[in-house]
């Protein structure tokens, strides 16, 4: 099957609705590429070699993610790191990273489907998070490029800062966007 | 008269708005900027309720949340909430209350036969009197519960919307008085991120209710303003902080509509609860005036001495124009002064003898007449004061003399001392000292938690002058900004004020009356919401319940809504003097959260209706609406139970869902079980420790079954694991346990075998999957499918890679049906597209849908086991008769050493088996207890239970799965079951497997 025709079958969870307020827009982004690398980031090859090809380096620091105009690098833990892509399909994308990766010593999982994101904007945003996270959203704590693994409501959700004028991007599990979903707008009818 | 009590100006209301208002059916007329409390005593309602246990007529006695008398229903159907006190209902037009406990009137009341014959009715009096037979106590319960009640919870659902927010901040401030506003200005000045939280409406805490400088009122108006412009300050009021835990984690309550009337709030929630973290706390909570315990205090018109101030400077409400202060200090003097200034009649009695010179001065200025060294001996009027009778203290205090003055008056404005709201603190761990000078516990700052850094100051600190509070506030306003991490800055400038706060103060805890205390008709009440006097203290001690727990519990002192804010103190001193104490040997009970009573509604917030729980759905969930499933949620799952047809119910449509399964072809949506991605090097090794079977072995592309257990050797989860690569597999688990293997194995990797080089990865949702079960599965996939399927291309037990529907896919060949079977897994953006097209291909064969009931008539059918069903946590492999996957030659898997424990070893264990009904009509209930012998009423012996029970329409009749003492041994024995209601059911035990017991329909 061409690939055109495979995209006219795909769908989200949401299918990239949009919520917009008068101080909060949500939107479910189209799907991209998404990998969890797992390996020893301070081998400086290891990073190099990733770098080359995606011109990021997962030598990042703790909770911050770089971008670029395809791709998108999160540190997920010291040995993990969650790689966007935009123009490689999934499969493409983790062959790609395996060729760049120790055999035996990394690993690399396709969870394009496993996640959704949404972004949030608007003035309500802060507010909107701080309702569901015990993190600290504050502007002074959580800025641009920073990312956080959290809890909001039931959902755990990796939250990105995309910068200072209050968008950030939520992945969450794919089961649990329509709960996100509501309660991002429930929240932002009660600010 | 509309408004007799209101005073021609002042006030903080809004005149120019009149609000409209009934109480107990009656029409009333108050001001923006009323509390019920305020605009009924303008009214001139003085009798507001009755009390908890001898329904005595009650008024206010207080003007804030302490109030423990004027309790009310606010509004009636959905919206009506029990026990809210008057004196915190901000008025809105519209409002409805009515008083409670009283039947069938306020003013006649059956209950108060109780006060008659309150001799009989003392501490303890339900503990002793309703303790025989013991029986009898639920029918007890019931009348004595309606004898006390307080108000009358709503029928019908909250149509109110709550919402919930963390926040974190640098410095909370606990209240917005003068130490309040101060602390909160200068941590504010220094940069912090301030939390400034107060339960009034306005900022200014108690001098709201005092008369102010033109200059104390322009600070507090530039405070305001200050604090509200800086965008680092976040500024609550209508905010009560409700309790303090660990970590400087602090929780409050904030009214956001509730003053707006039901239903007036628009789309704003009514109430929000917040979760809040501060790096440092300000305890800024002020100070609770305590009654003086006299004979009958309780008398409508008796109040304390600040709320009568209250009701005059921010009310506009005289209470009444024949005023008697009484009091033991120096603060009721400026109450005297203040009501005197506002036309009313005023008589001081002092319990002191000596008083400063200054204090008797501004009474003579005022022709306020003095009383020192008396006491109030008795108030008359039974709904309302009319008049006390006063008498000089006998030396020492424990009785009276002399002449007795009769002075007419409608209010009694009493003040015993302050006490320091040490709530919070309390709560923060922190410890408190007796401070002779105020007569009070204070925080004793030696003695604070570490965890909960904290700072009190003002009047909860022990320090009752304005100007005092202004500069202790201040000074800690700085220091937590600077231990939060922000640099010194000059504190903010305070404006002068002369007010000396409480004064002198000499103790009287007992005021003495013409009777020994319990033995007339008076009484001396010190916790009026429970109705508990002095004379109960002294039968508590005389009883032996000395220590200050007990005595609460027998008392019920210190109980309810009010959790004793008026009462604790008293009722300590009291027992103190009984016990020829100091005060602090008594002790102080827990200050408990919350400091006053909160909406669970609230600190659900928006979790609740469809976002209290997630309902998750698969990637094909809206196909299977459209194909009319009824869903049952496993886990938080959706998950389609079964597919009715027409008219079918469960039970005719999982009968046609299991015969078409065995007979064609069915199709399940297996989506939800949980999937785990492992690689690394180490991966087969690690399985082999994980599992109890061998996994080096296991080629690429094929898949085998796995049964983890736990350290003790029990069945924890199960699952097939398909070996992709050299170093990668793909583990599934069952749905509900996805999330608890995930765990697991992490706990064993990161705590155990660091060393080993494994990851794992959840995948659960990365892929959708639809199983295609019977013996038309291979014709259906082949019509749709680039996969070779016969038999040795496709064998069971292995995973092909291709394109199913033009989807890219991975079909694993297993079956947990014992058909032939193939589970089609594909990334979850195509999920119901593969569902579609698979259901429309599938026409040709019939293609049944089926959901999770089906799923379990069949596999029950085959004996295959659903861990947290057949198994419960308790049983081996070896119970379960799955010796079969354990392996003999591995040195070692978790649980495996518990194989070798006596208990794991013995015999007699529960042991799993098949079970047939003799009547094949009858289908066991699961749970169902087999017993040794059947005796003619319990007890008796179990020896085992039905785990699983099913009408099998395959089979034609019922067939069971169970676990049975030595039941591997015991197959075609016939045992009994016996069931609640006494039915007796025999049953032949059997092999579980009822259906293809060599597995030749699953390898076809």
């Amino acid at each position: 099957m061409a690939k055109s025709e495979l995209n006219d079958m795909m769908q989200t969870p949401l299918n990239g609705q949009t919520y917009q307020s008068e101080s909060l827009t949500v939107q479910e982004l189209s799907l991209c590429s998404k990998a969890v690398l797992r390996a020893d980031f301070d081998q400086a090859d290891t990073c190099a070699a990733i770098e080359n090809t995606f011109g990021l380096s997962p030598a990042i620091a703790a909770n911050t993610f770089n971008t670029n105009a395809d791709s998108s690098m999160h540190w997920m833990g010291p040995d993990e790191r969650l790689l966007y892509s935009e123009s490689q399909d999934p499969e493409t994308l983790t062959k790609t990273l395996r060729t760049h990766l120790p055999e035996g010593k990394s690993a690399v999982v396709d969870v394009s489907d496993y996640y959704t994101v949404l972004k949030l904007s608007g003035d309500n945003a802060r507010q909107v998070l701080a309702s569901g996270t015990p993190f600290d959203v504050h502007s002074r704590v959580f800025k641009s490029r920073q990312c956080a693994q959290v809890r909001f409501g039931n959902a755990s959700l990796l939250l990105s800062c995309i910068d200072d004028t209050h968008v950030f991007h939520l992945q969450v599990r794919w089961s649990f966007a329509e709960y996100l979903w509501g309660y991002l707008c429930r929240v932002d009818s009660y600010l | 008269m509309s408004q007799q009590h209101r005073l021609p100006s002042g006030g903080l209301i809004d005149r120019s708005n009149p609000l409209q208002f009934t109480f107990d059916g009656k029409s009333y007329t108050g001001y923006q900027g009323d509390t019920l409390a305020s605009a009924l005593l303008a009214n001139g309602v003085r009798l507001l309720g009755r009390s908890f246990k001898y329904h005595r007529p009650r008024g206010l006695i207080a003007a804030g949340s302490e109030e423990p008398n004027a309790l009310m229903q606010l509004e009636d159907g959905p919206y009506t909430e029990p026990n809210t006190r008057a004196t915190c209902i901000e008025l809105y037009d519209g409002l409805n209350a009515n008083s409670q406990n009283r039947w069938p009137s306020l003013d006649f009341d059956v209950g108060a036969i109780n006060s008659l014959v309150s001799r009989f009715l003392p501490a303890g009096f339900y503990y002793k009197t309703f303790m025989w037979p013991a029986s009898m106590w639920m029918t007890y319960e019931k009348f004595i519960r309606r004898a006390a009640g307080l108000g009358v919870s709503p029928t019908e659902a909250d149509p109110d919307s709550y919402h919930s927010t963390y926040a974190h901040c640098d410095v909370l401030v606990v209240g917005a008085g003068p130490a309040g506003i101060a602390a909160a200005l200068a941590a504010a000045g220094s940069g912090a991120r301030v939390m400034l939280v107060d339960e009034h409406s306005e900022l200014g805490g108690a001098t709201l209710g005092v008369e102010k400088t033109t200059e104390f009122k322009d600070w507090i108006a530039q405070a305001k303003t200050s604090l509200a412009d800086n965008p680092d300050v976040t500024l609550l009021t209508r905010t009560t902080v409700t309790g303090y835990f660990d970590y400087n984690y602090l929780t409050a309550l904030e009214k956001v509509t509730d003053h707006l009337g039901p239903g007036q709030g628009g789309k704003k929630p009514r109430q929000r609860f917040w979760k809040i973290r501060a790096k440092q706390v300000v305890l800024a909570a002020g100070a609770i005036e305590r009654p003086l315990v006299f004979a009958d205090n309780d008398r409508p018109g008796v109040m304390l001495a600040n709320a009568v101030d209250t009701y005059v400077n921010r009310y506009g409400v005289l209470p009444g124009n024949d005023i008697v202060v009484f009091t033991n200090n120096d603060s009721a003097y400026a109450t005297a002064v203040n009501t005197s200034n506002h036309g009313a009649t005023v008589t001081v009695v002092d319990t002191r003898s000596q008083i400063a010179a200054a204090l008797e001065e501004k009474l003579i200025s005022k022709n306020i007449r003095l009383f020192k060294g008396h006491a109030i001996s008795s108030v008359q009027g039974a709904k309302g004061v009319t008049s006390v009778r006063v008498m000089e203290l006998a030396p020492g205090g424990k009785s009276l003399q002399g002449q007795a003055w009769e002075i007419d008056c409608t209010v009694v404005a009493n003040s015993g001392g302050w006490t320091p709201s040490v709530h919070m603190l309390s709560q923060s761990g922190g410890k408190l000292r007796y401070d002779n000078n105020i007569e009070g516990f204070v925080p004793d700052t030696s003695n604070a938690k570490a965890i909960n850094p904290n700072q009190s100051v003002g009047a909860c600190n022990g320090r009752f002058d304005t100007q005092g509070c202004l500069q202790e506030g201040a000074s800690a306003g700085v220091t937590a900004a600077v231990n939060a991490g922000f640099e010194s800055k000059e504190p903010p400038v305070l404006p002068a004020t002369d007010e000396d706060g409480m004064g002198e103060i000499s103790p009287l805890w007992l005021v003495p009356t013409v009777h020994p205390v319990g033995e007339g008709p008076a009484k001396h009440f010190h916790d009026f919401q429970n109705d508990v006097t002095a004379a109960d203290i002294q039968l508590a001690a005389r009883e032996g319940f000395e220590s200050v727990e007990h005595l609460k519990r027998y008392t019920t002192t210190g109980m309810a809504t009010d959790q004793g804010k008026t009462s604790n103190l008293n009722a300590l001193a009291i027992m103190a003097e009984i016990r020829g104490a100091q005060i602090p040997e008594v002790g102080t009970t827990t200050f408990r959260p919350p400091f006053t009573p909160l909406t669970l509604g609230a600190v659900g917030g928006q979790e609740s209706r469809d976002l209290f729980i997630q309902e998750r759905k698969t990637a094909m969930h809206a196909s299977h609406v459209a194909n009319g499933a009824v869903f049952e949620d496993v886990g938080d799952w959706k998950r389609a139970w079964y597919f009715p047809r027409g008219d079918e119910d469960m039970h005719a449509a999982v009968q046609r869902e299991t015969l078409a399964v065995r007979q064609s072809v069915g199709m399940l949506d297996a989506s939800t079980l949980g999937k785990i991605d492992i690689q690394g090097e180490d991966a087969a090794e690690f399985l082999e420790m994980i599992y109890t079977n061998n996994w080096k072995k296991l080629a690429v592309g094929s898949c085998r079954y796995g049964l983890m257990l736990n350290e003790h050797g029990m069945i924890f989860d199960d699952g097939v694991t398909t070996r992709l690569s050299e170093n990668h597999f793909h583990m599934t688990t069952t749905t509900g346990g996805a999330a608890r293997v995930l765990n697991w194995l992490e706990e064993w990797l990161q705590t155990e075998w660091p060393n080993m080089n494994v990851f794992c990865t959840s995948v659960t949702e990365q892929w959708a999957v639809a199983a295609i079960n019977g013996p038309n599965a291979r014709a259906l996939l082949e019509s749709i499918s680039d996969i070779a399927t016969s038999r040795d291309d496709f064998p069971f037990m292995t995973m092909r890679e291709g394109t199913v529907a033009g989807i890219p896919a991975r079909v694993y060949r297993i079956s947990f049906t014992g058909e032939l079977a193939y589970e089609i897994n594909v990334p979850a953006r195509y999920g119901r597209q593969l569902w579609d097209k698979l259901q429309e291909a599938g026409k040709s064969f019939d293609l049944c849908l089926y959901g999770t009931e089906t799923m379990h008539v069949l596999r029950a059918e085959k004996g295959f086991i659903i861990v947290g069903q057949d198994t419960d946590g308790t049983v081996t492999p070896t119970d379960m008769d799955l010796d079969w996957i354990v392996s003999k030659t591995k040195s070692d898997f978790l649980g495996k050493r518990s194989f070798a424990r006596s208990d794991t070893a013995r015999d007699g264990r529960p042991q799993f088996v098949g079970l047939l009904t003799k009547d094949p009509a009858v289908v066991l209930p699961e749970g169902a207890h087999i017993v040794a012998e059947v005796k003619a009423a319990p007890p008796m012996q179990t020896i085992g239970h039905v785990t699983s029970s099913y009408m099998s329409p395959n089979l034609e009749r019922s067939i069971a799965l169970g676990v049975l003492q030595n039941g591997l041994k015991r197959k075609g024995d016939t045992v009994s079951l016996r069931l609640m209601n006494g039915d007796v059911i025999e049953a032949t035990v059997t092999n579980p497997v009822f259906i293809d017991e060599k597995g030749e329909r699953v390898r076809g």
